[in-house]
């Protein structure tokens, strides 16, 4: 609309050649006019010149002439001796007097009537003397008559003479006038060409320069433009304003022109684009995707169908006799309809009959290809691998079947939903005494009487820490009693959701059996104690008194006497040893302090003060770095545990060399791995399980000092605090002895 | 190819007879000499035999001279006998009425002709003082019937030998006579004694030119004579004639 109302206002080429146009004609017309009004008065002069000019110079040629012969016979008239020559010579003069050729002038007639006059007045005399012949003595006076005869003819050459002359310029004259106005007529006439010439050429001029401006150049960058949208630049060239209505219409036709071929580009490229695509898809696709005809004939299929279904090539694949005999009618029936016209699609989970035999399951959906109403003339089936899938789907239903005959009952609850349940199995609904519809519409205070906030807070935030809790509550089971359970609470994330899934365990029965074992461990540990401390004295006794006995009568008794006594006294000293270092192991439960965090470079320092005499002894060295970590534990054990383990590499040293023991930390996790480190005898992988174990000693009795409990002492303790220990080492290559304990930034483990 | 020449030659052949030149009876008047000469075979000769050949043969036509007198050539013109007369003939509006007239390819005048030394007749008196012989038909019968006189004092001849004849046997006096026709008769033994008999006649009826005549039903004779007058006068081929006939450029 703007377009064609700036159309509008653009002057119109049609116009402006038009009056360029008429004005040529014009031009063209008057230059016409001029010459043609030129060549009439060049002919009109020319027929002048033949009707006038010519004939009067022609006349005074022949007049010229005749004057000639004028003079030839008054000269025979004067002259000729013969009387015949010179009477037939006056007798044509006559003639030729008054022949009109010399009579159109009269100065001429006069002249020549008067030189005729002249001549008959010669015969006169020439008669006169032709009359004496007869007569003597005539012949001086016919010579005289014949002389006065000639003197009269003399005089009248010259006028004759005369006579020629002026004819001649008469006849100049008369072509000098013609030639001058046709020299006038041809030079205006030149001038006329020149000016017509010159007006024509600025017609010209001005045209070419309008059809240049307004024509040429826009018709010229109209052709290049397209010239550039042909090549395919991508980057159109500006075209300028339209000087004129029609090339503005040309341009918008050209930009027009333009537009489409670079839509047409676009929509090619956008095709091509989409065929390489979905001949890459079709190639690459790990879908299996076949083409085939109205009758099922395999027409084309890509890798991942020939791939799907075992064979190397499409030839002579019919899509019926590739699908499982027992999934064939399912298929015939979602195929009618399609054939029918009522649906184009249809989908179903189907079996492929595999080249070697096999069987594999596919997610088939089928599309119709049809021209119009017309039945389907080809089908594009896409089929996916669900072989995994339908698996799955089995071992779910399995797993389902397990879970739902499984004696325990086991649940799954929303935790954003107040707790309520969303599955259980079979036995929970035996545990609770409800329908899986009734429990799925109750929340954890209906069964759980000791759900609060405070519980609940713990339990919506605990899975996420410690993704699987398992803590004691009580539930109303079936029949309304209030029972003891042990719950797994376990937070799971499924479609975007959170839940809480886990097992309900009565334990009743266990939490009777665990009183029963605390009660016994209780009276075996206040047993153990008690021996333990009971135990002393009479061995301190059994001691003394042996002690006693070898003083006083050890003179009497000989040397084997006093080593008996010597065995029995360290029989009790180390018995008394072992009991000390029982009583020691049953306390480290027992008397146990809460964790703190403590400086484990002080532990350390304060093992090693209690070692001073083993390293002078030993001549060991010990190494760790100044930024060793703060740990939680119990102070006095971890000493404990490190003067054990730092004691042990002092003492089982390798006799080459003096004991060099570094102790590192790591962090891992939320917990350090301490290593002590020694380059000692080494121990044997076979027996690092077995240090651990109390009174274990790998060495007899003798060879080294101690009662096989240290290490046992030192596992205790570490377990206590919730970590592991385990030994690294070969014989004769030293050892490395490595236990976990909890960062100072987390609680230890209950 | 050889057939084809000898086709093409056929069909020439067969065409020649349509394209022969047209057959063109041409009366021509017996009249003085130089105009027409007669040798003792009867073989005709002359001017206007001359002149009548070399238009015939600009022409491109095939003519036929017929010897006649002045009145019967006028007549015959008039009827058509003649396509072409030439009879040295001055136009007259009568005479326009009758026939067709050629370029003119000569000038005359006309001029008493008596026995010499006889004194310079009036042209009005002419008639009434002396008996006068003139060519029947000619301009000069119209103008001398014109003049007062008696009638018996006209005598009109048909040829130019019996004028001749009549006038050296002194049965007229005077005779009036286009100027160069006489031109012959002067220079003869039969015309020792005679004589121009003053200047020629300025009445304009009795000079100006001469034509060739045609036959009014024959415009396309007329334009091809036209036509071949103008030729021989352009290639040069009329003025020898003349100067071959003539003493002088009667043109």
């Amino acid at each position: 609309m703007t377009t064609t109302t700036a159309q509008e206002h653009l002057p119109s080429l049609r116009r402006r050649l038009a009056a360029v146009g008429l004005a040529l004609t014009i031009a063209v017309l008057a230059a016409l006019v001029a010459m043609t009004i030129s060549g009439a008065s060049t002919h009109a002069l020319i027929e002048a010149s033949r009707e006038e000019t010519l004939p009067r110079i022609l006349e005074r040629q022949r007049a010229t002439a005749n004057l000639e012969r004028l003079i030839r016979f008054g000269w025979v008239a004067a002259t000729a001796n013969a009387p015949n020559d010179w009477r037939q010579a006056s007798i044509t003069a006559q003639a030729l007097a008054f022949h009109p050729s010399l009579t159109f002038d009269e100065d001429l007639r006069n002249q020549v009537m008067a030189v005729h006059g002249t001549i008959r007045q010669v015969v006169a005399q020439r008669e006169r003397a032709y009359a004496l012949r007869a007569q003597a003595d005539a012949a001086p006076r016919m010579a005289e008559l014949d002389k006065i005869a000639r003197d009269l003819w003399m005089p009248q050459e010259s006028i004759l003479v005369n006579l020629q002359g002026r004819l001649a310029d008469d006849a100049t004259r008369l072509m000098i006038e013609r030639f001058d106005r046709l020299s006038a007529i041809s030079d205006l006439t030149r001038r006329s060409g020149i000016a017509v010439g010159v007006f024509i050429l600025l017609i010209l001029a001005a045209a070419a320069l309008i059809i240049r401006s307004n024509l040429l150049i826009p018709v010229l960058r109209v052709a290049q433009s397209m010239r550039n949208t042909l090549d395919g630049a991508t980057q159109a060239q500006p075209l300028p304003h339209p000087a004129t209505a029609e090339m503005a219409v040309m341009q918008d036709a050209a930009m027009q022109l333009r537009d489409a071929l670079h839509r047409a580009s676009l929509r090619e490229f956008a095709l091509s684009a989409s065929e390489q695509r979905l001949s890459s898809i079709f190639a690459t696709s790990e879908a299996a995707i076949v083409l085939s005809d109205s009758l099922g004939q395999v027409m084309q299929a890509n890798d991942a169908f020939l791939r799907l279904i075992g064979a190397d090539e499409a030839l002579d694949l019919h899509m019926r006799t590739l699908t499982h005999a027992d999934d064939r009618l399912r298929e015939s029936l979602l195929q009618e309809p399609m054939i029918n016209g009522q649906v184009n699609r249809y989908r179903l989970d189907k079996r492929f009959v595999r080249h070697d035999g096999s069987c594999i399951w596919v997610d088939a959906s089928v599309r119709a290809i049809r021209n119009g109403n017309n039945p389907p003339h080809q089908f594009v089936t896409v089929a996916i691998d669900i072989s995994e899938r339908v698996r799955a789907e089995q071992d779910l239903r399995f797993i389902r079947a397990l879970v739902d005959q499984s004696a325990d009952p086991i649940y799954c609850m929303d935790p954003h939903d107040g707790g309520r349940m969303v599955w259980v199995n079979a036995a929970t609904c035996r545990h609770f005494g409800k329908s899986a519809a009734e429990l799925m519409a109750m929340r954890i205070p209906d069964w759980d009487p000791n759900f609060n906030s405070i519980t609940a807070e713990t339990l919506w935030n605990t899975p996420e820490l410690h993704n699987t809790r398992i803590l004691e509550t009580t539930h109303r089971a079936a029949g309304g009693d209030i029972i003891a359970v042990e719950v797994s609470a376990s937070w799971l994330e499924h479609d975007g959701r959170s839940y809480i899934a886990g097992y309900i365990r009565d334990i009743r029965d266990r939490n009777r059996m665990l009183a029963a074992v605390r009660r016994s461990n209780e009276d075996l540990q206040q047993f153990a104690y008690v021996a333990s401390h009971d135990l002393q004295e009479p061995l301190r006794m059994v001691a003394s008194f042996l002690q006693l006995l070898e003083r006083r009568y050890g003179e009497r008794l000989d040397a084997a006497g006093r080593e008996y006594i010597q065995f029995a006294v360290d029989g009790a000293i180390r018995m008394k040893q072992l009991i000390e270092d029982l009583l020691a192991y049953s306390r480290i439960d027992s008397r146990g302090m809460q964790p703190k965090s403590v400086d484990l470079t002080k532990i350390i320092q304060a093992a090693c003060d209690n070692l001073v005499s083993a390293f002078a002894d030993s001549g060991g060295r010990i190494s760790y770095p100044p930024d060793l970590p703060h740990i939680m534990g119990d102070e006095t054990q971890l000493v404990r545990l490190l003067q054990n383990l730092i004691g042990n590499a002092l003492k089982y040293r390798a006799a080459d060399r003096f004991p060099e023991i570094t102790v590192s930390a790591h962090r891992q996790a939320d917990t350090w791995i301490i290593s002590i480190q020694d380059n000692g005898i080494g121990i044997s992988p076979e027996y690092h399980d077995r240090i651990f174990m109390i009174f274990q000693r790998l060495h007899g009795i003798g060879a080294y000092e101690g009662t096989g409990i240290g290490l046992a002492i030192c596992k205790r303790i570490v377990e206590r605090h919730g970590g592991e220990i385990w030994v690294q080492s070969q014989e004769n290559t030293g050892s490395t002895f490595n236990f976990t304990v909890s960062a100072v930034d987390t609680e230890p483990h209950q | 190819m050889i057939r084809a020449i000898l086709s093409l030659c056929l069909i020439i052949g067969l065409a020649a007879p349509s394209a022969r030149a047209q057959d063109v009876v041409i009366g021509i008047t017996t009249t003085a000499q130089p105009f027409i000469i007669t040798d003792p075979s009867g073989r005709l000769d002359g001017f206007n035999v001359e002149l009548a050949k070399l238009l015939c043969q600009r022409m491109a036509r095939r003519c036929s001279l017929e010897p006649t007198t002045f009145p019967l050539l006028l007549a015959g013109i008039e009827e058509g006998t003649f396509q072409i007369g030439i009879g040295n003939t001055l136009k007259t509006a009568e005479r326009e009425n009758k026939m067709l007239f050629s370029a003119p390819i000569w000038r005359s005048t006309s001029s008493f002709v008596g026995a010499a030394g006889m004194a310079v007749v009036d042209p009005s008196q002419a008639r009434a003082q002396h008996p006068v012989c003139v060519v029947r038909k000619s301009i000069q019968e119209t103008f001398l019937a014109e003049q007062p006189g008696p009638a018996e004092n006209l005598m009109a001849v048909s040829t130019f030998r019996e004028l001749f004849d009549r006038l050296t046997a002194g049965t007229c006096r005077l005779a009036l006579l286009p100027t160069v026709s006489v031109l012959e008769f002067l220079s003869r033994n039969q015309g020792r004694g005679f004589d121009y008999i003053g200047p020629p006649l300025r009445d304009p009826r009795l000079s100006g030119t001469v034509h060739i005549v045609v036959t009014k039903g024959r415009p396309e004779v007329l334009e091809a004579l036209d036509a071949a007058i103008s030729t021989i006068l352009r290639d040069g081929s009329y003025r020898p004639l003349i100067a071959r006939y003539f003493p002088f450029d009667i043109l």
